[in-house]
């Protein structure tokens, strides 16, 4: 049982996250899922605060959740909450060059919808930032 | 139930050693060592990069080279599910888990479609494979397309049981020409198939047979 206040939060956060996976993984409740993604993520940032990285993975869901749906409006708002992601991961993954570079090209993977660029000057700093990541060997491709 | 129902044999007994690794993945935090040795085991299996084209082998590499990342904050929901899918394909299906829709028979699988009609008219056949309910479904993978459900061995063996008397028969439809001939030539080779499987699975303690449709 929870004792304390935090270690509640982390529950119900952790609640929520599962039962977004399912939401998500079954593909016919993307609604619910985005809900509770982001009832997850309001919980974890009333008690972990905006800068940490659990922050990461309801993100990650809210975000896998809008990709599904195909529509221009979700695949930017995905690009939107892509960026906080990020932003969230350049401090997380600080010591894992390779994996900050695949997070970059996910980034920009989220601003493509259906072959087309959602802000191609973003897309480009991406694509610059990628090829500077290269040039110092931080840009690990996967394997 | 219409469609094509896959069946393959599963090593069990591995896939409840690898149990808690998988739920380990699932809850998406750092992985213990244990785990990764189950990820070392899967990556040096020559079936790892038949998968995705190679795209389960990659994740596998990539966690691997950070023990010390939470999976959450890399990793995304379907990176996971696509992990914990290959895991069980790679280390507790024979073969890999490979399977063809080309050829409905194979060492490691059976596509039943042609003789699915004729199945679904035996009671011994809906009870062993539609009467298992959620009760028969394999843990894992638990999320996403794929949902196997697993045979019990006693139900291995009512399969193999209620297969002879079918087979001892000269043709499953001896009078039937062009197309319904080879419907029933296909259907037999289908059934002749699934015996195989049931006397493979019955052969080790450890085995038994996953179905799952693909339609």
């Amino acid at each position: 049982m929870p004792h304390t206040v935090d270690e509640k939060a982390e529950k119900r956060a952790e609640r929520l996250e599962r039962e977004a996976e399912d939401a998500i993984a079954d593909g016919f409740r993307l609604e619910d899922g985005i809900r509770l993604a982001g009832e997850a993520l309001a919980t974890r940032q009333a008690f972990q605060g905006e800068g940490h990285r659990d922050l990461i993975w309801p993100l990650s869901l809210w975000i896998e959740a809008l990709r599904w749906m195909h529509h221009a409006d979700s695949a930017l708002e995905a690009a939107r909450l892509g960026e906080r992601r990020l932003a969230l991961r350049r401090v997380a993954l600080a010591g894992a060059p390779d994996e900050l570079a695949c997070s970059v090209r996910e980034l920009m993977d989220l601003y493509t919808f259906e072959n087309d660029s959602l802000d191609p000057r973003r897309a480009d700093e991406l694509r610059c930032e990628l090829a500077a990541r290269a040039d110092t060997g931080g840009a690990g491709q996967e394997v | 139930m219409s469609g094509e129902i896959l069946i393959q044999v599963i090593d069990i007994a591995r896939f409840q050693t690898v149990r808690p690794a998988l739920s380990e993945l699932e809850a998406v935090r750092t992985l213990g060592s244990e785990t990764r040795a189950v990820l070392l085991a899967a990556a040096a299996s020559p079936f790892a990069l038949g998968i995705r084209y190679g795209h389960f082998a990659g994740l596998l590499s990539r966690i691997l080279r950070h023990p010390e990342l939470e999976l959450r904050v890399f990793l995304t929901l379907r990176d996971v599910d696509e992990v914990i899918h290959g895991l069980v394909r790679v280390l507790c299906f024979e073969n890999g888990a490979k399977y063809s829709l080309v050829e409905p028979v194979g060492s490691n699988w059976v596509v039943l479609e042609s003789s699915l009609l004729m199945f679904m008219h035996l009671n011994w056949f809906r009870q062993i494979f539609l009467e298992g309910g959620s009760e028969s479904a394999l843990a894992y993978p638990r999320r996403g397309e794929v949902r196997y459900y697993v045979l019990r061995r006693e139900d291995v063996a009512r399969l193999a049981a209620g297969l002879r008397p079918l087979l001892e028969e000269p043709a499953l439809a001896p009078e039937a020409e062009g197309l319904a001939r080879l419907h029933a030539e296909v259907a037999r080779l289908e059934a002749e198939g699934l015996a195989r499987l049931a006397a493979r699975a019955l052969s080790a303690e450890k085995l038994t047979l996953a179905h799952r449709c693909l339609l």
